[in-house]
């Protein structure tokens, strides 16, 4: 081993610790990536394994009626390779004496496996020809109700009620999210289930025999897609398309790609934080052992060592630090993917899993933290390789700390105060050694960033549901009803005793323009003057409905640039008009959406006095009773208890909440390792100083209660710098969550402000403790005696 | 001048003449050095008198700053006895020896150890707020101590903007903040060039013959031996010659 080598580990060895601390921080750095990365990258595997092996269909067209031979003609079509043609209908689904489920019910071939968007069979097993009555079931609303092969289930059909024995449980590539459209932002196997019949039967039960109003198809050349749709639906025509999906817009596919995407960003942007923290923080820790160890720089220089040697010296002790840490990390972070990849695809509900080894997640943390490490210990090195030997060695570094005469800040101070000896040390060392201040500071702010950036995620997730659905959401019966609806039907609700009140909805969906920008927007009416639902209006409180006049969601605002006051043109299928912004409410949860005042939607429907919904507020704990109630109604087609959404928004969150409490346990040790190392450098850095005020007669006690009073005061300097930077990124993290489903909107809680600064300060006079133990141990005479 | 040897009786205590500032008996001082065991002084036995500028030379490894460091209190001898102003060093607890340092022991290092962060004033003040409490006082004293030093214009100076000379001036002053009966200088000189050494041992005689302190220096530099009362030559840990000068020079005299 040459000499610099073993210099370098003796240099490590001396200062363990601290080596320690700056490894752990990359470690959790590059296993936070590697993580995340390596779960993401198995998902995606995992993902487009289930649609290879089950077929998934590049596209449906689906028309009103066709007969079933048509799917043999698209067959013959150029470009494509396999069709399947299907009857898919949605009906209520009894269960024990209840329509609370909207059931899609899908036919698939009797005597052979579909050809497109093939199940899977988790339990229970396919039918046979000789099977009657039978149905399989999709996993997720299998689980969620408890079903299994053998129960049964009965659906509401033109013929009646029809019972159905569950033959199996499937997963289906369709409906790894089971969202019911692309507008269900809140996919729930309470509400919507899936479920596969033999088409024959299905097409019996329906009156639809030898009928089919549904096509999958795959193509052979992904490339050419759009010519294979442009013929299927000229082939199609006939028959009156409804609609034409092609796999990226396919509703559990989009709903993946969109939860995979944010998980991208996630696995890109924290573990991007934590490497800079990093560092940040091997930067200032090199460059103050740097600082410290200026005698001996210039000895080896005079000792002859290039400065080239010195320049790599402290250049290979920072690619130490990143090698161990980062393989540390990599190792770790193989491991955890592997098991996040099983939580996740077991909450997407990915049937098959695949696990393949990607080099280059672990060889980019590796680099990275690599390269990181040694652009942050490059400007320390080239520093200390530039001194002057004999320089480097006559000059105190203690001393040159301090330059200049005292601070302005400290003058003005000391005409008004006074402060005792044991405050007045700590104050005056702060505010003269500005150099270290600022590093100690900057070193306290960084562990902050990621406490925030966790706790605001944390934070801003609960907000976001209690605004929704505390503040804006003031309903607890959210009712879909037949446009024929008798307006009587609300008339009785109003009148039962339960009820506090109800007011009429017409939803729909339109296309909203703005300077040249156009987004497709629910659009909900509601009485002009509802109590029942609270814009969110910030920044315009007086904004109100009716005449013309509509509020935006924030998504759809934002997409389409439009604030209050612009004119924006809605476009829906009975007609267009042109409305004034009046507003723009920040509500968090919801798709793209436009508010109008009821009678200006009825207007524009041409259908004047109609609804289509009912909000319903009712007396305490009466919600989901009256729910039951309500389906005895004629007309209601489906109702939304405010309770079992918010429990599933929270079912929804529980793993980013369990993976944001993780990240905040990782972001709580490395918040401990950077001012643990910081604090430490303080202290150690100035032995000499210490050991000369011991000998002066200063007492341990009195010593110590100093040096944790300056890093306090210095740790409580760093709060304000700390809370604004954390808030600043965890703005910029949660902000790039935001989808049009999800506005997040940051909300870091007071308590959360005071529990981070209360265990900063913690963390720093626990951190002091250490390195006064090794002060009080240490040899005065000889201390005394030295530079360092 | 007077040249005794070790064996001769003017090294052993209880000799007449002025009241004894500190009494060192049949010390030994040991240290483990990995596997075998260092002694660094071997019996020695020497009285400080009250008043006395006493200068110990010797080699390296002499004994010379692990005899200083016993009588500051910055170690215990591993035998014999030292005592300060009649009380025995080795009796002393953690607490009661931080407070002899605070109250009788005044040190003068040879790196000046002055506090970066704190002025010359403040240094000076630092070391005085230990024993007095008075905040006029000390401020008079400070003023009256960087007079005597000559650095009242440099009172808010850094230590990174004095020179060598004015950094181990002001030492000096924060030493004799708590007028010390003893003073205790290892190599004041060593890092400082010749003029500014004759300054500052001139200061040092001053210092100690005006308020009749006892001041042990200890140098490699047998020149400065000539300012000194008396002078002790260590030797492998114990003592080989001792020479009192019963006409110290000038400090301004010597030359290295």
């Amino acid at each position: 081993m040459k000499k610099r080598h073993r210099l370098v580990l003796r240099g490590l060895l001396a200062q363990k610790v601290q080596f320690t601390a700056l490894a752990i921080i990359v470690l959790l750095g590059t296993a936070l990536f590697v993580t995340m990365v390596t779960a993401f990258d198995n998902l995606d595997d995992s993902y487009q394994h289930t649609y290879a092996e089950l077929r998934f269909a590049d596209y449906t067209v689906g028309v009103q009626s066709a007969p079933q031979e048509t799917a043999a003609s698209v067959r013959q079509l150029d470009n494509v390779a396999a069709v399947e043609g299907r009857v898919v209908l949605d009906t209520g689904l009894l269960r024990e004496g209840s329509h609370s489920v909207h059931a899609r019910l899908i036919g698939l071939p009797l005597d052979r496996r579909p050809a497109v968007n093939d199940v899977l069979v988790e339990q229970g097993a396919y039918w046979t020809p000789q099977d009657h009555n039978v149905v399989l079931v999709e996993s997720h609303f299998a689980k969620f109700h408890k079903l299994a092969p053998g129960d049964r289930l009965t659906f509401a059909t033109p013929r009646g009620e029809q019972e159905l024995r569950i033959l199996g449980v499937v997963a289906s590539p369709e409906y790894l999210i089971n969202a019911a459209s692309k507008l269900d932002i809140l996919p729930s196997a309470r509400r919507f289930g899936v479920f596969f019949v033999p088409q024959p039967q299905l097409q019996a039960l329906f009156g639809l025999e030898g009928q089919i109003n549904d096509v999958a198809v795959t193509v052979r050349n992904s490339g050419e897609r759009e010519a294979a749709i442009a013929a299927t639906e000229a082939l199609l025509q006939p028959y009156v398309l409804t609609q034409t999906v092609r796999q990226e817009d396919q509703p559990s596919n989009a709903a993946l790609q969109l939860d995979l995407q944010g998980g991208e960003e996630l696995a890109n942007i924290l573990p991007t934080l934590v490497l800079i923290v990093a560092a940040l923080s091997i930067f200032i820790t090199l460059s103050r052992m740097v600082e410290a160890q200026r005698e001996q720089v210039g000895l080896f220089m005079a000792m002859g060592y290039s400065r080239g040697t010195v320049l790599r010296h402290y250049l290979a002790y920072a690619a130490l630090i990143a090698l161990v840490g980062s393989l540390a990390g990599v190792a770790l972070g193989l491991w955890l993917g592997a098991g996040l990849t099983g939580v996740y695809a077991d909450t997407l509900g990915i049937p098959l899993i695949e696990h393949e080894f990607r080099p280059q997640p672990p060889i980019t943390a590796i680099v990275v933290s690599l390269v990181i490490a040694l652009i942050a210990g490059l400007v320390p090195a080239w520093r200390s390789a530039r001194m002057q030997p004999a320089a480097a060695m006559r000059r105190d570094p203690q001393v040159a700390l301090v330059r200049g005469s005292i601070p302005w800040v400290e003058r003005a101070l000391r005409l008004v105060l006074t402060p005792p000896l044991t405050l007045r040390i700590p104050l005056r060392a702060i505010f003269r050694t500005r150099v270290r201040t600022l590093y100690t500071v900057a070193g306290v702010s960084f562990a902050m960033v990621l406490l925030l950036t966790s706790a605001g995620m944390l934070d801003t997730m609960t907000s976001m549901l209690d605004r929704q659905y505390e503040q804006a959401e003031r309903w607890d019966l959210d009712v879909s009803l037949r446009p024929t609806t008798d307006a009587a039907v609300r008339q009785t609700v109003a009148a039962w005793p339960e009820v506090r009140s109800v007011e009429p909805t017409l939803e729909g969906f339109g296309q909203l323009e703005h300077a040249g920008q156009s987004v497709d927007v629910l659009v909900m009416a509601l009485p002009t003057d509802t109590q029942l639902h609270r814009f969110q209006l910030p920044g315009s409180r007086n904004a109100s409905l009716g005449d013309g006049r509509a509020i935006l969601s924030l998504y759809a605002s934002r997409e389409l640039d439009a604030a209050a006051g612009d004119r924006v043109t809605l476009t829906t299928p009975t007609g267009t008009t042109t409305l004034t912004v009046a507003g723009v409410t920040e509500e968090s949860l919801g798709t793209s959406g436009l508010f109008l005042g009821l009678a200006d939607a009825q207007r524009l429907a041409g259908t004047e006095g109609i609804h289509n919904g009912m909000l319903i507020a009712t007396a305490a704990g009466q919600a989901e009773r009256l729910a039951e109630r309500l389906y005895d109604l004629p007309g209601v087609e489906r109702v939304n208890v405010k309770a079992h959404t918010v429990e599933d928004w929270n079912q929804m969150l529980r793993l980013a909440q369990t993976m944001t409490l993780i990240l905040l346990g990782a972001a709580l040790l490395m918040a401990g390792a950077i001012v643990f190392n910081t604090v430490t450098v303080n202290v150690l850095e100035r032995q000499r100083e210490l050991a000369t005020m011991r000998t002066l007669g200063q007492t341990r006690g009195r010593l110590a209660l100093m040096m944790v009073l300056e890093n306090v005061l210095v740790g409580a300097g760093a709060l304000v710098p700390g809370f604004l930077l954390g808030t600043a990124v965890a703005y910029y993290v949660t902000h790039s969550f935001s989808s049009d489903v999800l506005t997040m909107n940051l909300w870091i809680a007071p308590s959360s402000y005071a529990a981070i600064g209360i265990s900063v300060l913690l963390i720093v006079a626990l951190s002091v403790l250490p390195a006064i133990r090794r002060v009080n141990r240490m040899d005065l005479a000889e201390v005394t005696k030295v530079l360092i | 001048m007077t040249t005794v040897t070790p064996d001769a009786p003017a090294a052993a205590p209880a000799a007449p003449g002025p009241a004894i500032a500190a009494r060192l008996v049949e010390v030994h001082k040991r240290f483990p050095l990995g596997q075998v065991e260092v002694a660094a002084l071997q019996g020695v036995s020497l009285d400080i008198r009250a008043g006395e500028f006493l200068v110990i030379l010797g080699p390296s490894g002499s004994g010379k700053t692990t005899l200083l460091n016993l009588l500051g209190g910055l170690d215990a001898p591993t035998d014999g006895k030292v005592a300060v102003d009649g009380h025995d060093l080795g009796g002393l607890a953690d607490r009661e020896l931080t407070r002899y340092r605070r109250e009788q022991v005044g040190f003068v290092f040879q790196f000046f150890n002055l506090i970066p962060t704190l002025t010359a004033a403040e240094n000076i003040e630092f070391a005085l707020e230990l024993v007095v409490r008075d905040g006029q006082r000390v401020a008079a004293r400070t003023a009256e101590l960087l007079d005597q030093v000559d650095l009242a214009e440099r009172a808010d100076h850094f230590p990174s903007r004095l020179s060598g000379g004015e950094q181990q001036r002001v030492a000096i002053a924060r030493a004799l903040a708590k007028d010390p009966a003893l003073l205790l200088c290892d190599e004041p000189t060593g890092n400082l060039d010749f003029r500014t050494g004759i300054r500052v041992l001139t200061l040092l005689r001053e210092v100690t013959a005006a308020q009749g302190r006892s001041c042990v220096l200890v140098t490699h530099n047998s020149v400065i031996g000539d300012m000194a009362d008396r002078v002790v030559r260590l030797r492998d840990g114990m003592i080989e010659e001792e020479i009192v000068h019963e006409r110290p020079k000038d400090p301004a005299e010597i030359r290295w």
